[in-house]
C-alpha cells in the first residue's frame, strides 16, 4: 500500500478558491476522512489527489513519488464515486473487470480476479445482472468490487455510503471498516457525515472553506476542537458555544454572560493582568457536559428556562435560553433520558471547569492553558497543519497573556 | 368529464391523425397495385391486384441499381453525419476549451442557414474541386449536421460526469472513453438520430438533382421521369415511389426499439 502526501494542494476557479494550500499526510495503511460542509472543497481534494482535476498549485506524491502530472491511470489509485457510476451497459462481471481489461490483462486472469473479489463481497450470484437490476447496496459493493480488482496502492472514496438508506449505511460503514482492517489498506475517504467520520477514520481532516481546519483522531478532534468551526461541526447537537466578557476580579478570572456566572480556573491571571480588565472570549461546552441543577443551585454556573424538551429514545435534549430575558442565548443540554424537565422549568446548569473550551472571538481558534507559562497561547498545535488564520494573541490587556489565566 | 370520457376523446383524435399520416402512404401503395387502366380508381380496395405497374416502372428504370446508389449515398452522408456528430459533440461536451462557446454556436447556426443560401457556394466550389457529377460530390458539402451535434451534446450531458470520471481511472483515454462507455451509453440516442439523419438524407431531392445533373442516379431523381410533359404516369411513379419507401421502412423496423426508447427518454431528462 502507498502513502499519500499533499503539500501546498490549491486550486482556484478565477477569483475563486475552492481549495486553498492544503499540506497533509496520509500514511501507508491509514484510513483518512476528510470531513467538512458541502462546498467546503474537499471533492476537489480528492479529484485532485486522483488526477481528475489539475491543481492550480502544490504538489501530490503517492509513495514519494511526484505524481502531479502523471494521468490518472498511471498514479496507482483507484476511487469509488457517490454515485457508483458503474456502466450501465455492463454485466457485474465486466464492470468488475473493466479496469483489468483497459489495461490488457488476459481473460483468464480477470475472470479469475473477478470471481475473487465478488466472492469477498457477496456478488458471485449477481455477476450477470446489469446494474440497473441490483439494489444500492449492490451498486455499492460493485463499484467497491471495481476498485478493488486492481489492487491499487490507495483508495478514495467520494461519499460511497451517501446513496444508502439509513440501515444499510451502518452495515456498510462496518464492512468497510472490516475491509479496511484486512487489507491494511490507505484510504482517502470524503464525507461530509461526522459519524462515519468519527467511526471509521484512523484520523480526521476538517476542511473548511478550503482549508484544514483540524487534523487529529477522531477523539483529538472532537475533544480538543482546534476552533469554533470544529466544535460547531463536530456533535450532534454540536458543542454550545456563546459570546461572554472574561473578566479579572480579585479571586481570578470570570465569564459572564446573561445568565452565566463562570469562575475560570485560577492560575495567577490576577497577578498578570490587573484587576478589572475584560475581553471577550467565546466559551464552548458540549452538550452532554452539562448537568441539571435544581434553579438557584450554588455549584450551577449556568441559570435559565427550558424552552422545549426533545425525546431521543434513550436520551433527552433540552434547549435552554439562558438569563430572564427571552432572546437569552441558547444552550442544548443532553443526558440520559429522563431528564427530569420539562418546557417553561427554571433551571441551573452546572458544567465540569476541565471540560470548558475556550476560543478567540476573532480568529476562533481555540485558546489553550498553559499553566504557568509566560508565552502566549496560541492555537492548538494538535494538527500538524499551518495555522490557517494568524495567531491572534489572546492577551486580557493590551498586549498582557491571558495564556496563564484561562484553561 | 370524466377521464375516461376524456381518454376516450384523446385516443379519437389520436386515431384520426394516426389516419391521416398512413392514408398517403396507403394510397401510394393502392394506386400502384391497381391495373394500369384503374389507377383513377377511387375505391379503397385496389381490387383486382396488379403488378403491372412495377414492370413498366422495372423495364424503364434500373430499380436496383438506383436504389443501391441510393443507399450508397444515404448510407454515407448519414454515417459521415453521425461520425462528425459524435466527435463533434463529445468534445464539447467533456472539454472545455477558449472558443469552445463560438465554434458551438457557429455549427448548431449551420443549422438555420437555409439550404438556398449554401447551395451555390456549394456548387461552385464542388466545380472547382471537380466533384460535379460524383456521388462524393453529393455527399461531401452535407457532411456536418448543426441538429446532430447539437442533440448528441444535450445527450452527452446528461450523461454522469463520474461515469466519464470512473473510465479514466479505469484507465481510458478520451478516445477509449467515447467508445467503450459514450458510445454504448448513447446507442439509442445515436440510432434515433441515425434514423432521422438516413432518412432526410434519402429524401433529399433537389441537391443529388443539382450535383448529379442526370437522371440515372438516385431514385428520386429517377422517379421525375415518369412526370413528363404529356402528364403524369400515376401506376409506375407509384410503384417506383413504394419500392424507394421500403428501405426506409426496414430500417425503422430494425431500429424501432432504440428509437422509441431514445425518444421515451429524451422526454424524461
Amino acid at each position: 500500500m502507498s502513502r499519500i502526501r499533499l503539500s501546498g494542494l490549491r486550486k482556484a476557479y478565477g477569483d475563486t478558491v475552492a481549495v486553498a494550500g492544503i499540506d497533509l499526510d496520509v500514511a501507508d495503511g491509514e484510513f483518512l476522512v476528510l470531513l467538512g460542509p458541502s462546498g467546503c472543497g474537499k471533492s476537489t481534494l480528492l479529484r485532485m489527489v486522483a488526477g481528475l482535476i489539475a491543481p492550480t498549485g502544490g504538489r501530490v506524491l503517492v509513495d514519494d513519488a511526484d505524481v502531479t502530472d502523471v494521468a490518472p491511470r498511471d498514479r496507482d489509485l483507484a476511487m469509488v464515486f457517490q454515485s457508483y457510476a458503474l456502466y450501465p451497459h455492463l454485466t457485474v462481471e465486466s464492470n468488475i473487470g473493466f479496469p483489468l481489461r483497459v489495461r490488457g490483462e488476459r481473460r483468464a486472469v480477470v475472470r479469475e480476479k473477478v470471481a475473487a473479489v465478488a466472492a469477498e463481497l457477496g456478488l458471485t450470484d449477481l455477476l450477470r445482472r446489469r446494474p440497473k437490476q441490483l439494489s444500492g447496496g449492490q451498486r455499492q459493493r460493485v463499484a467497491l468490487g471495481r476498485a478493488l480488482v486492481r489492487e491499487p496502492g490507495a483508495f478514495l472514496m467520494d461519499e460511497p455510503l451517501s446513496n444508502l438508506d439509513a440501515k444499510l449505511r451502518t452495515t456498510t460503514r462496518a464492512g468497510l471498516t472490516e475491509l479496511h482492517r484486512r487489507l491494511r489498506a490507505t484510504v482517502l475517504y470524503v464525507t461530509h457525515d461526522q459519524v462515519e467520520a468519527m467511526t471509521m477514520a484512523d484520523r480526521v481532516a476538517l476542511l473548511d472553506g478550503g482549508r484544514l481546519a483540524q487534523v487529529g483522531t477522531p477523539a483529538e478532534v472532537y475533544d480538543t476542537p482546534a476552533s469554533t468551526f470544529v466544535a460547531g461541526f463536530l456533535g450532534a447537537p454540536p458543542m454550545n458555544l456563546l459570546d461572554v466578557a472574561a473578566v479579572v476580579g480579585a479571586h481570578g478570572v470570570r465569564a459572564s454572560a446573561a445568565g452565566l456566572d463562570l469562575a475560570l480556573p485560577d492560575d495567577g491571571a490576577g497577578q498578570v493582568s490587573p484587576e478589572g480588565s475584560r475581553r471577550a472570549l467565546v466559551l464552548g461546552v458540549r452538550p452532554e457536559h452539562l448537568v441539571v441543577r435544581p434553579p438557584g443551585a450554588a455549584d450551577a454556573p449556568f441559570r435559565g428556562r427550558v424552552l422545549a424538551v426533545e425525546n431521543l429514545g434513550s436520551e433527552e435534549l433540552a434547549r435552554c435560553v439562558l438569563g430572564d430575558a427571552d432572546d437569552g442565548p441558547v444552550v442544548t443540554v443532553r443526558g440520559a433520558r429522563p431528564l427530569g424537565l420539562a418546557a417553561g422549568d427554571h433551571v441551573g446548569l452546572a458544567v465540569d471547569p476541565a471540560r470548558v473550551h475556550l476560543f478567540d472571538p476573532d480568529s476562533g481558534r481555540r485558546l489553550e492553558r498553559r499553566p504557568g507559562s509566560s508565552t502566549p497561547s496560541s492555537p492548538t498545535p494538535s494538527s500538524p497543519t499551518t495555522p490557517t488564520s494568524p495567531a491572534v494573541e489572546p492577551g486580557l490587556h493590551g498586549d498582557r497573556p491571558l495564556a496563564r489565566s484561562l484553561p | 368529464m370524466t377521464d375516461r370520457m376524456r381518454a376516450v376523446r384523446g385516443h379519437v383524435v389520436l386515431v384520426l391523425v394516426g389516419l391521416a399520416c398512413v392514408f398517403p402512404i396507403y394510397w401510394m401503395y393502392a394506386t400502384s397495385l391497381r391495373r394500369p387502366n384503374d389507377v383513377f380508381e377511387t375505391s379503397l380496395l385496389p381490387w383486382p391486384l396488379s403488378l403491372a405497374s412495377y414492370g413498366e416502372a422495372a423495364r424503364e428504370l434500373d430499380v436496383l441499381g438506383l436504389l443501391a446508389n441510393t443507399t450508397l449515398v444515404a448510407v454515407a452522408v448519414a454515417v459521415g453525419q453521425l461520425l462528425v456528430a459524435l466527435l463533434a459533440a463529445y468534445a464539447f461536451a467533456a472539454y472545455r476549451f477558449r472558443g469552445e462557446k463560438l465554434l458551438y454556436l457557429a455549427m448548431i447556426g449551420t443549422w438555420l442557414v437555409p439550404f438556398q443560401v449554401t447551395m451555390l457556394p456549394n456548387y461552385v466550389l464542388l466545380y472547382q474541386l471537380g466533384l460535379l457529377n460524383t456521388l462524393s460530390g453529393v455527399v461531401l458539402p452535407q457532411l456536418l449536421s448543426g441538429v446532430g451535434v447539437l442533440l448528441l451534446r444535450s445527450h452527452m450531458r446528461s450523461i454522469p460526469a463520474e461515469l466519464l470520471e470512473a473510465a479514466r481511472m479505469d484507465g481510458r483515454g478520451s478516445w477509449g472513453t467515447l467508445w467503450t462507455v459514450v458510445v454504448p451509453v448513447l446507442r439509442p440516442a445515436l440510432a434515433a438520430l441515425a434514423i432521422l439523419l438516413f432518412v432526410t438524407a434519402w429524401n433529399e431531392y433537389f441537391w443529388p438533382a443539382m450535383v448529379l445533373q442526370r437522371s440515372g442516379a438516385v431514385i428520386q431523381l429517377g422517379i421525375r421521369g415518369f412526370l413528363g410533359t404529356e402528364g403524369v404516369r400515376w401506376g409506375p411513379l407509384m410503384a417506383a415511389s413504394g419500392l424507394a419507401c421500403l428501405p426506409v421502412f426496414a430500417l425503422y423496423l430494425v431500429l424501432q426499439r432504440q428509437v422509441v426508447s431514445a425518444f421515451v427518454r429524451s422526454g424524461l431528462r
